[in-house]
Order: structure tokens, then C-alpha cells, then sequence
């Protein structure tokens, strides 16, 4: 039998031709299509599981404290919020089965510290004469130079006795202090190694280590008294906390020390006293800062020099004694940001934004104001305490047993912003300034700038590191802010992983009642902010926003798309065998019929017809297999999987395909094929026959089956087509409101491009098949009407417009299967977009004629005398 | 190898549109094997169609058809084909052989995936050597004349030692000289293999020949003759 088939094929060379050239294309778009599943898909989903992987899956936090708007939560959230979540419910979630690591953070406040540098100015003051010094604590936010605090104040290295009111003191030694507040936050020492390695990025050596288990919180009443066992918390004072100190600073600000002498005399005793005496009649401070001065020194430090300077004398406090350093009570705490949602300026390029405003700090208790900057973003307020007899409030005094340093650089997480999540503990958040004032786009764009202290927009991360356990000892409980969650067992990005983080949420949330967000496969999303000072917009900053459960989505998406490319490969292939196999059937119906009369069975026929897809089928997978091997010669591996694919591919289109003429080959009738022969011979007309156009509508009309294969193996292409098209030119990227969704959508164009190029090829070719079946069945008809005296140009125009009215149908089709696709997958519907309307309908005519060419060529070939001679 | 045919008030109507069209009516005939037979008429007489009936090609519309003992009026189309391939032998006025194939691929056809108990090979180019063309074996059909072409279908038809064989105008394409040539050889070959033969004609020359004519007329048998024999 299969020496039958081979010579059937050997002499029906162009036929066969033909089918071939449908298999090597069939094959070639088979083997791309799965070489892209290792390459480009692969990178794909390799990229989206890089970015899917966060440095934790979930976070806990107390009800309500993330500001959170469709599923677009700020990144910067952990400094607000200050505890809320108990030790006990923290206990809970750790015990979990499925939890590897439940990270939880105590944001304990700021710390206010004072560095002094001892006698600095020692020398200077001992001259007689009253002195100012001036210090001003200033950083550039991106937006402009902005002062964190300025103060003058006025001195002596004389010993004056008064009254008060003199607005200046007395009997200085020199010595310059500066004051900056520092974030404190408790962390799990075991977790937190597991989470970012803080263990490891500690430097060991005799003056420091990491945490160990009994470093533990040692607490005192108000006179120093060592305190045990069960003692009401308000009987607790002081508080002796492990630090771990970060040794690289943040910090962007920068102090400027001047110190000036005032023109006003103060060398006798008599001067001193005039002096004092004319000071207090003209009001004290106020008058000072109206007096002349003469500027005798000036220096900056930086704020890291400043943070060096602080954190070295908290280590070693032995060291240097020109520098001493004072910081006790733990002050501030800082509050979430009170974002407004206001309409976007360009709402194509970010859909959600923000605007938030600078407001005056304002504290009940005005002792500790000069602390904090004049204005900020976020409300300061102090501890939670309780006021002395005499008002004074009693916050926590607390005692650094610094332990040790450790340096965010050797940390275990990603510096990239825009893939991991914002890890705020570890690192300062970032912001560009996009646009002015007035909305107008900056280019290039600005760096806005955190600050640091508690009222900043952006805050900077704790550069002291405490325990929970002692976190809980100053707070008396629930001082838990949020915990980071890493759950076991979900290395692989998919289905069920997200399955697993909407169980735990749902667990943990039922379990105690507490906010959970599933930041693993969240994707930052650009959202601007207004930032507004006074009313007035300074700007707007773009800040990469977290987009919760993106990247699963995208993973969907792409997932999605990759298989409704598959799925249309599989449909035009399908299809394309079918109208082969179908125009073979037709060709050879004449000749089933007679072996049908030979007595020949309908299961040898179905026989032929199988055995046929079988040998096309095996060409496929061998030359897969061959392709396969000439990759192992480049140095790949040999993929026993690819080519399972591939040929369990080719079998289902080949099933599919045979289908149609497996069960026609049924109604086969042996004699019926031999009386009427295999043309169609009803007639139905749409059209006036007297004209060349509805004489071609006329003939795809009459024969419906086979011209609505030709121009759905078209049109299915098209669509994806316009729709790739649509993506690239319309949306040029807009649409995707995250960075990760337009990463992918540049990622694959490309192969989606030579894919569905492929696939019209192959559309292109059915409707060759199916016209050249066309031509042969009116072979007759076209020798008749050539004897009658029809040109060339006329037989080759009817056959050309037919494939051009095919392309035109299938090209309409296509228009609204795409506008279907398009609407349903972005609710747009581009009718307006010119380009991808005429390239949708213009690319299928251009593939109905191409599929036209080679039947035209054999139609011009038909001769007059083929008629006469044929029905001799 | 003995296989008569009997038909009992075989009736055959085509339907058309609205229109009934009965074709044959009421035949009743028994056929001996080993009979020449001739079936004649005038075109659209019903001929044709009673021979495609008796070649199993067309099921009639009501009676019976008898084939030795076996009701095949009843048979479904597997065996049918069974039928056809053990017991009935068939050609065409157009030949019909397949172009795609040589003339000794054609006369093998209906042995494809068949088991025999002879060589096929052998038996397929002594008939061909008996019906003239022994030189002709791997030439293609488009390579012969029109009664070259029905030698091939002749023995085409004889290859698995066929009952019957039927023959619907097998002289009609042919001229007068090379129809009777091939009319003689069917007969050599209705005597030598001892299977029948029918023919079907509207030439009552080429009938007298038969040992037998059927003559019908609008679907029915109007006359059935014996030759005599001088």
C-alpha cells in the first residue's frame, strides 16, 4: 500500500509539491513555535518569575493602616504605621504549617541625638565677648534646598549672674551640638537572618557581633532600679535595648556651623554689665539676632559624618573624648501619608495619582518642637506617654547596648527598585521628579530626595535595630507594625502558588483579624504624586507603587496569549490540512469510486487517507528531530520533550485535519462518483453573470464549503494580526500600567510577528489548494471559454479576483474578530485607527492573490482543445 | 464457481425533486452462471441501472436480489464490497481505469491489502498476456489506444476469478472493428473461465451474439430470449 501512495505522489508531482511545502511550513512554525518555549517564552516567564519572587510573599498589618487603593498600595507604608499587632498573633502566624518566614518589624519611633563636639570652639570664647553660633541642618529634596532646622543662639565664656531674660548663656566652654533624630525598630533576630541574611551582613569582630538569644531588654524604674519579673509596665522607665547599628548612612543632609562674635562690647566688667543691661531692655534673643555680627568660623558636616561620628562614640564610648554623645528618650513617632486621589495629568501614561501637602508640624508639647522641622508631610507626634505632675511628659528612656554593625550592602535582596519589592527597612525609597508645576514633563528627570526625621515624604531607614522582645518591653505590647511572611514551598511562579498565598491570606486574616497583602507576583506600578507645599504644586514625583498580584495576572496574560497563538497555529494548520486533504479527496473521489466498484472496502480508503497524514506527520517529527540534532552540534541538549510536543502537535492538526474526508469518504457511492463525476453541478447566482466580479462572486458562492475554509485559514491569522498591530501601534506600550506588562508585551512581539507571518503563509496556501481544485474542476469551462475566445488576461483576472475577494473576506472577518479580541481583552474598540484597519483588511487580499498565483498559472495553461479532446 | 442470480420484483425509483421517476419495475429474472447474457434497450430504457444493481454498485428501492443463496439486497456495504471483490467482475464503457497507476498496477488494484491464494503477480500478467498486451505492462493508461484501455479493464475485471462479469457498453467508445474484437475476447474468456457474462447494449447485433437477451423498455422486461443455436 504504501509503495501505492509513494507512486501516486511521485506521479502527481505538483500536488505533492505543494503538500510538502504545506509540511516544511507546518513543521517550521511547529519547531519555532516550541524552540520559543525554551528561548523567548522562556525568558519570559523567567523574567516573570525573577520578578515575581519578592523578598517576601505576604505582609501582615493591622487593620486599615496601608493606604490602599485598587489593589495600588503605596510603597513607603511601613513607617506609619506604629505597632498594632501583639506578640501572641505574631506567635500564631508563625506557627503556620506552611510559613518559612514570618519577619516582623516594631517600629519603635525616633530618638532624638545630640552630638557634641566637646570645647571645639574652647580657644574662640575664651576672648571676652558675647558669640553667636548659628546651625542649620538643610538637604536638597530634589525640589529645592529645604531646611530641616536652623537655629541661632548667643553665648559667653564669661560666668554672668542675672535674672534671666539676657537670651544668651553664660560660661561656655565651646562646645558645638548638633541634633538629629534616628529611627529605632525592632526586628526578629532569627527571622530577619533567614529573610535578608542580617546575620551575615553583620561584621564580626571583638567589638561586634549579631544578635544572640539573651540579649534581652534589661528595664529599671525611674531611679535606676533594676526591675524583675511580672512589674506593670508604667512602673518601667528605662530601658536597656541590643542595638545593631548600620554603618552605612543614608543620609543626604548637611549641617553648617558658622560662629560669630556680635558687635557689641563686652571687655570690662562694666561693659559686661552695660551689655547685659541693654540686651534685657531691648528684648532679650530678639535684640541679639538684630546685632551685628562678624563671622569668625564656618564649617559643614555632613549628615553622614554627623551619623559616623554618632554611631562610633554609641560603639566605642571610650573613644575620642572631643566628641560626646547624648541621646535618651525615645520621642517621635511618625505618621502614614494622607494621600488625596486627584485626576491624573496624563491619564494614558498613569492612570492612578496622588497629591499629598507639606502642613506645619505642630506639637501639644512645645518643648520638643525645635526638634522637628517647621513643615512637613507627615504628622510627628510624641510616644505615647504620660505626663508628670507637672506636665512634663514621661517617654521612654532608653539605653543603646550597641551589639554591633552591619552594612545593607551585604544584604540578601535585589537593589533593583523596579522588581523587588520596596524592603523600606533596608533601603530609602526613591521617587523622579516627572513633571513642573505646571504639568509640565521634566527631561531629564529630577531625584526627589527622602528625608530624614519623622516628617519627611520620604522617610529613610532605621539605622538602629533593636529586638521585638524589646521592642515589646518599651511599648508594653502590640508593638508589632507588619510581618513579613515568606511562605514554604512555592519556588515555581503559577497557579497553584497563588493558589497557596490566597489560603494563607485568607487563613490569616480569618486566624486574627489583621490586613494581609500578597506582595509576592505584585509588580510596582508608576503612579505620580503631587507634591504640594502651601497649597502651591512644587511638582509631580513618579514612585513605583505596588500593583498587588500583577505579575500573576501577566503570568495569566502571557500564558493567555501564548496559547491563543498556539491555539490558532493548531486551528490553520488544522485547517490547512483539512483543505489539502479535502482537495485530495475531491481530486480522488472519481477514483475511490472505482475501486469501490473493484470492491475495494471504505476502511482501505480510510486507510490511504490515514497512512498519507501518517508519512506527513512522521516528516514532521523527523525533521524536528533533525533540527534538534544540528541544535545539539551548536552545543544544546537534546529535548525529548520538545519533540513529544511537536509531533503530539502535528497529530492532533493532522487528526483534526483528516477528519472532513474520513467521513466523506463514506458517502461515497461506487457508482456515483463514475455517472456524475466530482463537479458540483447546482448553480446559485448573488450576482449578474455579465460582469467580472459577480462572475468570480458568483463562482466562490457556488461552492461555500470549501471557500469558507479558505477564508477562515485567512482570516484567523488577520486577526491576531490586527491585533499585534493594534498593540504595537495603538497602544505603543500606554496600556500596560505596569513595568513588568510592558516588558512582556515588548518581549514577544517579535516571534508573534514571524509566527503569525508563518501562519498566513500557510493561509495563503489552503487558499491555494482550494483555488487550484477550483481551476481544475473548471478546466472545461475555462477550455470552453478560451475556445469561445477568452484572453488570457480574462481567465488570469477571474482566478486572481477570486483569491482578492477570498483575502477581502477573510480581511473583514478579521477586522471583527480582532475589534472583538481588542474590546474584550482592553474595552477599546479602535475603529478609528486607520493603519490597523487597512493593513487588517489589506494584508489577506495581498495572501488571497499570492495564494492565487500558481492556480492562475495553471488556468492560463488550459487549452481550447483540452475540451474537444477530453470528451472524445 | 457456480452462482446463479435471482431477482424478485426488483423495483427502482430515483426521486428527483418532487418527481418519482421509476426506473425499473417489477423485474423477476434468474440468471444461470456460466450464461452470456445481454441486457438491451434504448437509452434511459432502465438498463444501466438493473446492471449496477446486479453489480451491487446501486441498491434497488424494493424486492429482492439473490446471489447464489445470499440475500445481498440485505447486506450491509462492508459486505458489499466482500461481493463485489469474490464474485463480480466490472467494466466500464469509459474504462475507468486509474490514471495515476500503470496497466499492471491497474489490473492488481482490487488485490491491494487483499490475501489471495495465487500469485497475483503471475495471474495478472497471464491475463494480460491473454487479453494482447503483454508488452504494454508498464505503460500508463493515457499511453493506450481506447481498446487497449478496455483490454485492461477486462482483465482488470478477471483478476480474482470472478461469477460474473458485467459489462455496461463495453464496446460504446470503440469502433465497430475494435468493439468486435473485444466482444470476442469477453466471450473467449466466458467460455474459458466459465463465469457469466452481461452485457449491456442498445447494439442488437452485438447482443445475438449472447446466449441470452433481456430486452427492457421502460423499466420493464419486455422480452427474453434464448439464441438458438444452429
Amino acid at each position: 500500500m504504501i509503495s501505492f501512495m509513494l507512486k501516486q505522489w511521485v506521479r502527481n508531482k505538483e500536488r505533492f509539491l505543494l503538500s510538502l511545502i504545506g509540511v516544511a511550513l507546518i513543521s517550521g512554525v511547529l519547531i519555532y513555535l516550541f524552540n520559543l518555549t525554551e528561548t523567548t517564552k522562556g525568558t519570559v516567564n523567567n523574567n516573570l518569575q525573577k520578578k515575581w519572587e519578592s523578598a517576601y510573599d505576604l505582609v501582615v498589618t493591622p487593620p486599615g493602616s496601608i493606604f490602599n487603593e485598587e489593589q495600588l498600595v503605596e510603597p513607603n507604608y511601613l513607617n506609619g504605621i506604629n505597632g498594632g499587632i501583639s506578640y501572641d498573633q505574631y506567635k500564631q502566624i508563625k506557627s503556620l504549617n506552611d510559613i518559612a518566614i514570618a519577619a516582623p518589624v516594631s517600629i519603635l519611633g525616633y530618638m532624638p541625638f545630640s552630638l557634641n563636639m566637646n570645647e571645639k570652639y574652647k580657644s574662640e570664647i575664651k576672648n571676652k565677648g558675647i558669640y553667636q553660633y548659628t546651625i542649620t541642618e538643610t538637604y536638597n529634596d530634589g525640589f529645592s534646598e529645604k531646611t530641616l532646622q536652623h537655629f541661632d543662639s548667643f553665648t559667653t565664656g564669661e560666668i554672668i549672674y542675672s535674672e534671666g531674660g539676657i537670651g544668651f548663656g553664660s560660661g561656655d566652654n565651646g562646645t558645638v551640638s548638633l541634633r538629629q533624630s534616628q529611627l529605632v525598630v525592632g526586628i526578629d533576630p532569627e527571622e530577619e537572618a533567614k529573610l535578608v541574611g542580617l546575620d551575615q551582613a553583620t561584621t564580626l569582630s571583638n567589638t561586634s557581633r549579631y544578635f544572640q538569644r539573651d540579649d534581652k531588654a534589661s528595664v529599671s524604674d525611674r531611679s535606676g532600679i533594676l526591675l524583675q519579673g511580672d512589674v506593670p509596665h508604667s512602673e518601667k522607665s528605662i530601658f536597656e535595648i541590643p542595638i545593631l547599628l548600620n554603618e552605612q548612612s543614608f543620609s543626604n543632609s548637611k549641617f553648617e556651623i558658622t560662629l560669630g562674635k556680635l558687635a557689641l562690647p563686652f571687655e570690662t566688667p562694666e561693659e559686661q554689665e552695660n551689655t547685659v543691661n541693654q540686651v534685657i531692655d531691648e528684648g532679650g534673643y530678639s535684640y541679639l539676632q538684630e546685632v551685628e555680627v562678624t563671622e569668625l568660623d564656618l564649617f559643614e558636616l555632613s549628615g553622614t559624618q554627623f551619623e559616623d561620628m554618632v554611631f562610633n562614640k554609641l560603639q566605642h564610648p571610650d573613644s575620642d573624648p572631643s566628641v560626646s554623645v547624648n541621646g535618651t528618650g525615645l520621642t517621635f513617632i511618625s505618621s502614614s501619608l494622607d494621600y488625596e486621589e486627584v485626576n491624573s495629568p496624563f491619564p494614558s501614561r498613569w492612570s492612578n495619582s496622588f497629591a499629598v501637602s507639606e502642613r506645619p508640624i505642630k506639637l501639644e508639647n512645645k518643648i520638643f518642637e525645635g526638634s522637628l522641622p517647621k513643615s512637613g508631610f507627615r504628622d510627628a507626634k510624641l510616644r505615647p506617654h504620660e505626663t508628670n505632675d507637672m506636665g512634663v511628659p514621661l517617654l521612654p528612656m532608653v539605653k543603646l547596648n550597641v551589639i554591633g554593625t552591619y552594612s545593607p550592602d551585604e544584604l540578601v535582596f535585589s537593589n533593583d527598585s523596579l522588581t523587588e519589592l520596596p524592603l523600606e527597612t533596608y533601603r530609602p525609597a526613591t521617587a523622579d521628579i516627572v513633571l513642573g508645576p505646571d504639568n509640565e514633563p521634566l527631561n531629564p528627570p529630577g531625584q526627589f530626595e527622602g528625608a530624614p526625621g519623622p516628617t519627611g515624604l520620604l522617610t529613610s531607614p532605621p539605622n538602629l535595630l533593636t529586638t521585638v522582645e524589646a521592642a515589646e518591653e518599651i511599648t508594653g505590647g502590640n508593638s508589632i507594625s507588619s510581618i513579613r511572611v515568606k511562605v514554604a514551598d512555592i519556588e515555581e511562579m503559577g497557579e497553584s502558588a497563588q493558589q497557596k498565598l490566597d489560603e494563607l491570606k485568607a487563613e490569616i486574616e480569618e486566624m486574627t483579624g489583621l490586613d494581609v497583602f500578597i506582595t509576592r507576583g505584585s509588580s510596582p506600578q508608576s503612579t505620580i504624586i503631587e507634591v504640594k507645599e502651601g497649597g502651591a504644586s512644587l511638582g509631580w514625583i513618579e514612585q513605583p507603587w505596588i500593583h498587588v498580584g500583577a505579575a500573576i495576572t501577566i503570568f495569566r496574560e502571557t500564558s493567555l496569549g501564548y496559547s491563543s497563538v498556539l491555539l490558532a497555529v493548531l486551528l490553520i494548520g488544522a485547517m490547512y490540512i483539512l483543505a489539502t486533504t479535502y482537495v485530495s479527496y475531491l481530486t480522488r473521489k472519481r477514483e475511490y469510486s472505482i475501486f469501490l466498484s473493484l470492491g475495494w472496502k471504505t476502511s482501505m480508503l480510510r486507510k490511504i487517507i490515514i497512512m498519507e497524514s501518517v508519512f506527513f506527520v512522521l516528516i514532521i517529527i523527523i525533521t524536528a528531530v533533525i533540527v534538534e540534532l544540528l541544535l545539539v552540534a551548536n552545543g544544546q541538549t537534546f529535548n525529548v520533550m520538545k519533540i513529544g510536543l511537536i509531533s503530539a502537535t502535528a497529530v492532533v492538526i493532522y487528526c483534526l485535519g483528516i477528519l472532513l474526508p474520513l467521513i466523506q469518504v463514506g458517502r461515497i457511492q461506487p457508482y456515483q462518483g463514475i455517472k456524475n463525476g466530482e463537479i458540483n453541478r447546482q448553480s446559485k447566482r448573488i450576482m449578474s453573470n455579465n460582469f467580472l466580479g459577480g462572475f468570480v462572486m458568483n463562482h466562490i458562492i457556488q461552492r461555500p464549503g470549501r471557500n469558507i475554509l479558505s477564508i477562515l485559514a485567512i482570516a484567523i491569522p488577520s486577526t491576531l494580526l490586527s491585533f499585534y498591530l493594534f498593540v504595537t501601534i495603538r497602544l505603543d506600550g500606554i496600556l500596560f500600567t505596569s513595568y513588568l506588562g510592558e516588558f512582556v508585551a515588548v518581549e514577544i512581539n517579535q516571534s508573534h510577528y514571524f509566527i503569525i507571518s508563518a501562519a498566513l503563509l500557510v493561509g495563503a496556501l489552503t487558499t491555494a489548494e482550494m483555488l487550484w481544485q477550483n481551476v481544475m474542476e473548471r478546466q472545461d469551462e475555462l477550455a470552453l471559454f478560451k475556445s469561445v475566445g477568452w484572453k488570457n488576461g480574462t481567465v488570469g483576472s477571474t482566478i486572481i479576483m477570486e483569491g482578492a475577494i477570498i483575502g477581502f473576506l477573510a480581511g473583514l472577518l478579521g477586522v471583527i474578530f480582532s475589534m472583538c479580541y481588542i474590546g474584550f481583552m482592553y474595552d477599546i474598540f479602535p475603529w478609528d485607527s486607520l493603519t490597523v484597519l487597512l493593513m487588517t483588511i489589506g494584508i489577506p487580499i495581498l495572501i488571497g492573490v499570492i495564494g492565487a498565483l500558481i492556480p492562475t498559472i495553471k488556468a492560463l495553461k488550459t487549452l481550447p482543445y483540452q475540451l474537444l479532446k477530453e470528451s472524445s | 464457481m457456480s452462482i446463479p442470480i435471482t431477482l424478485d420484483r426488483l423495483s427502482k425509483t430515483f426521486q428527483t425533486g418532487g418527481t418519482k421517476n421509476q426506473v425499473l419495475k417489477d423485474i423477476t429474472l434468474k440468471l444461470r452462471s456460466g450464461e452470456s447474457i445481454a441486457i438491451v434497450g434504448t437509452s434511459g430504457s432502465g438498463k444501466s441501472t438493473l446492471l449496477s444493481i446486479i453489480g451491487t454498485l446501486d441498491r434497488p428501492t424494493s424486492g429482492s436480489f439473490f446471489l447464489g443463496e445470499r440475500d445481498v439486497s440485505r447486506m450491509k456495504t462492508g459486505e458489499l464490497s466482500e461481493v463485489r471483490f469474490n464474485d463480480i467482475g466490472f467494466i466500464f464503457q469509459q474504462y475507468h481505469l486509474v490514471a495515476s497507476l500503470t496497466v499492471l498496477e491497474n489490473v492488481l488494484s482490487p488485490l491491494l491489502m487483499r490475501k489471495v491464494d495465487f500469485n497475483k503477480k503471475e495471474r495478472a500478467v497471464s491475463l494480460l498476456e491473454r487479453v494482447g498486451l503483454k508488452d504494454h505492462l508498464h505503460k500508463l493508461p493515457s499511453q493506450l489506444s481506447g481498446g487497449q484501455q478496455q483490454r485492461v479493464a477486462i482483465a482488470r475485471a478477471l483478476i480474482n476469478h470472478p461469477a460474473w462479469i458485467l459489462a455496461d457498453e463495453p464496446t460504446g467508445n470503440l469502433d465497430t472493428g475494435t468493439g468486435e474484437t473485444i466482444l470476442s475476447l469477453l466471450l473467449e474468456l466466458n467460455e474459458e473461465a466459465g463465469c457469466g457474462l452481461i452485457i449491456v447494449t442498445h447494439d442488437m447485433q452485438l447482443a445475438k451474439k449472447m446466449d441470452r437477451q433481456i430486452q427492457i423498455q421502460d423499466g420493464e422486461i419486455i422480452s427474453d430470449e434464448r439464441r438458438t443455436t444452429v
